[in-house]
């Protein structure tokens, strides 16, 4: 009882506070009209023909022009400077050209800036929100105009990498990088994804607000390339979020006459399906596990998916020359399709061998291609096959995206050991 | 009284469709059935030429027709002196004069690779134990290749449509037989496609298996590459010899030439496929029910080794 006393406390000086030092507005009109003025449209334009390529949301940060807006919003101006440029188009139709000042890949973050912006603006300060609290996203969705529309805080979510705000509210296409806020005007997150049916999420302000303490700081000096610093910044990602992975103390699943790894990371989540069609002279038994969130890097790449994804085949009913038509066609079958282009990445190349390792023989294939832009990064994938049984078989595959070669060398090894014969 | 030579009606193609002696008396050509020699051409009048002898040489006289009778230039003429080979023209029949001494052109001999396939499939019990050799082969693969509920019928089926196929084949080459050499060996042609695909079909299921045992080494690649097509020149090689109207010499050149043209062609595709941009995992070996036992196994610190090499490679594509 104490506790829930306590809470409601804390609630109430969360909302309450800010209502001293404001009148906070009553309606939905009120918080529109108040705060429109600070949500700008960003527009990436083709530098020739000043054709839209891109349009996102940002919004005012301080008295000098800074924005804050989604990196994925302004990543063509990363990856192809020559070719494009942003404006910044307020309330009151002003277009500004702005700059890329600072970025956070990882979160997907980015500081910009229009020199001649000014007005009112967000202050930027760290809040807690009880769950269930009224929140207001603004945004230009589908080009559409200012748009503001009403949600709910609900929570931190769970299981993930990067930190994320469910917000239960309606986020659309062009929304991205405007803010969500609370009545009283205090920047709550950063709109950046949706699921569909007002399941949304945002960037918590905090993050916005370590990037803008970097680039208010006495000698900050934007890099003349911001592309190393996006490798840069996957790089040491890369190493905090593959830990898990390359310790090799997986979870582990019973399929068969096999145990296999599972959740190889907290973040991870799994799900198993099983194919029964009872025409087959066969049954198949699915394991997948992945992770739900990834790094944008452009349109056609993203970093720091992980996905693993086992089968089991059985067919007691097919003789040994049968069996393994099936066996082969699925291993070939898995796993073979991939996005990507040819500006951004490399094709695939790949090796293949039977490999004993200390539970089982296998046929393991390694294949992977690099980054063009983002040398260094790869994409891989680790196949198995067990091999040895005459109407049981296991395949697996694991997919890392935007690794380094050694991480993806020493976790395929950690996998491949990882898979165990039990009886 | 002896022939001093004899006269050839010649088709569109210049082949000889009818010969009639030319002695010392006189002959004449045309429509009508009072003629000596009597041609269908409706250009050519009932009553159209004649051939006569004078003193020293033969003649072929235009008996006032209506087409007139053509040698060598575009002009009627009103009698041409024949020579042995002189073609000349009434209404649309090509004619041409030899004398009894003219040249033929040397015999064709029979090839021995001809008869050694002759002997091969040439006898009909042969030819149905082949074709069905062939036939119980493919059944069988269709079979254990297939991992859905399937019927002995179905695969005898299955085989069935791959014997269509070659029946299609076989067919076009019996044709193509029948128009150049007259001989329609349809049969023939079916059992030799039935024993090269048979063959073939056995390459493929062998390179498979090496293929999966040594992780595609370049050698059995590069052996099974040879093998395939030794045997897609085999394949041409028998069909032209079926056909039997070329020499062996020119029958290994025209093959060796379709042959390098394939050749061609698959490494240039394979060229063309090294330079594309694909998203797809190129990896498509297969696997098989072989004992593991017998297979040549590495440990997981020597494929990671192995592994670690295709950096070299990868980021040599991406600063080219």
């Amino acid at each position: 009882m104490r506790l829930r006393v306590a809470l409601v406390a804390w609630a109430l000086t969360c909302v309450a506070g800010p209502a001293l030092a404001q009148q906070e507005p009553s309606s939905t009109a009120d918080v529109f009209d108040r705060y429109s003025g600070r949500v700008v449209k960003i527009e990436v334009r083709e530098a020739g023909s000043a054709a839209k390529a891109v349009t996102g949301s940002g919004f005012l940060v301080s008295d000098r022009g800074h924005l804050i807006t989604n990196y994925h919003v302004i990543s063509k101006l990363i990856h192809d400077p020559e070719r494009y440029v942003a404006v910044a188009i307020t309330e009151a139709g002003q277009t500004v050209p702005v700059r890329v000042l600072a970025l956070d890949v990882v979160h997907d973050l980015a500081v910009i800036q229009g020199e001649v912006l000014v007005g009112s603006h967000f202050t930027l300060t760290e809040i807690a929100v009880a769950q269930g609290r009224r929140l207001y996203s603004m945004g230009h969705p589908y080009e559409l105009g200012l748009t503001i529309a009403e949600g709910t805080f609900n929570g931190m979510l769970e299981h993930t990498r990067y930190e994320r705000i469910h917000f239960t509210g309606p986020i659309n296409p062009g929304m991205s990088g405007g803010p969500t806020i609370t009545a009283g005007g205090e920047v709550v997150g950063i709109n950046v994804a949706t699921a569909g049916n007002e399941v949304s999420f945002l960037v918590p302000v905090r993050r916005a607000l370590r990037l803008m303490e970097e680039v208010q700081a006495p000698g900050y000096r934007t890099p003349d390339d911001l592309l190393p610093l996006v490798q840069h910044q996957i790089d040491q990602h890369q190493e905090a979020y593959l830990g898990p992975l390359l310790a090799g103390d997986y979870d582990t699943v019973t399929m068969g006459p096999y145990r296999v790894p599972s959740k190889l990371a907290p973040y991870f989540n799994c799900w198993g399906d099983t194919t029964t069609d009872d025409d087959a002279p066969y049954s198949l038994v699915d394991h997948q596990c992945g992770t739900d969130d990834y790094i944008f890097i452009s349109s056609d790449m993203e970093s720091g998916v992980v996905r693993l994804w086992h089968r089991l085949l059985e067919g007691d009913q097919l003789n040994r020359f049968r069996f393994y038509s099936l066996y082969s066609d699925d291993f070939q079958m898995a796993d073979r399709w991939f996005a990507g282009n040819e500006d951004e990445v490399t094709r695939f190349t790949c090796e293949d061998r039977t490999v004993r390792t200390s539970h089982l023989t296998l046929k393991a294939v390694f294949c992977v291609r690099g980054y063009r832009k983002l040398q260094g990064l790869y994409d891989a994938v680790i196949k198995a096959a067990v091999l040895g049984g005459t109407d049981v078989g296991l395949e697996t595959s694991l997919v890392l995206s935007g690794v380094s070669f050694e991480n993806a060398l020493d976790i395929m090894a950690r996998y491949l050991e990882a898979l165990e014969w039990i009886r | 009284m002896d022939p001093l030579g004899y006269l050839e009606v010649l088709d569109r193609r210049g082949r000889v469709v009818a010969r009639h002696a030319v002695t010392g008396e006189a002959i004449t050509v045309g429509r009508g059935y009072d003629n000596d020699l009597i041609l269908d051409d409706p250009y050519v009048s009932p009553h159209h030429l004649a051939i006569v002898r004078t003193e020293d040489s033969i003649l072929a006289r235009d008996l006032d027709s209506d087409n007139g009778l053509f040698g060598t230039g575009r002009d009627r003429v009103p009698h041409l002196v024949l020579v042995s080979g002189l073609v000349f023209r009434i209404g649309q029949t090509e004619l041409r004069y030899q004398a009894i001494g003219a040249a033929v052109a040397p015999t064709l001999k029979e090839t021995r690779q001809h008869r050694d396939l002759l002997t091969v499939i040439g006898t009909a019990p042969r030819r149905r134990l082949i074709v069905l050799g062939a036939l119980v082969l493919f059944a069988t693969m269709y079979y254990q290749s297939s991992y859905e509920e399937v019927t002995r019928a179905e695969a005898i089926g299955g085989a069935f449509g791959g014997l269509v196929l070659l029946g299609l084949w076989a067919g076009a080459w019996a044709f193509a037989g029948r128009v150049v050499s007259q001989q329609f060996r349809f049969w023939m042609h079916l059992t030799w496609a039935a024993l090269i695909s048979a063959l073939f079909l056995v390459t493929a299921i062998v390179t498979e298996y090496f293929e999966f045992m040594f992780s595609w080494s370049s050698l059995v690649g590069l052996l099974m590459g040879l093998v395939a097509l030794a045997l897609f020149g085999s394949g041409l090689f028998g069909h032209f010899g079926i056909v039997g109207t070329m020499p062996v010499r020119r029958q290994v050149a025209v093959t060796a030439w379709i042959t390098a043209g394939v050749v061609a062609a698959m490494s240039m595709f394979a060229l063309a496929a090294e330079d594309t941009f694909s998203n797809e995992i190129p990896w498509s070996g297969t696997l098989k029910p072989v004992g593991v036992s017998l297979l040549p196994k590495v440990t997981v610190e020597d494929f990671r080794r192995r592994s670690a090499a295709l950096q070299e490679e990868v980021d040599g594509m991406v600063q080219p």
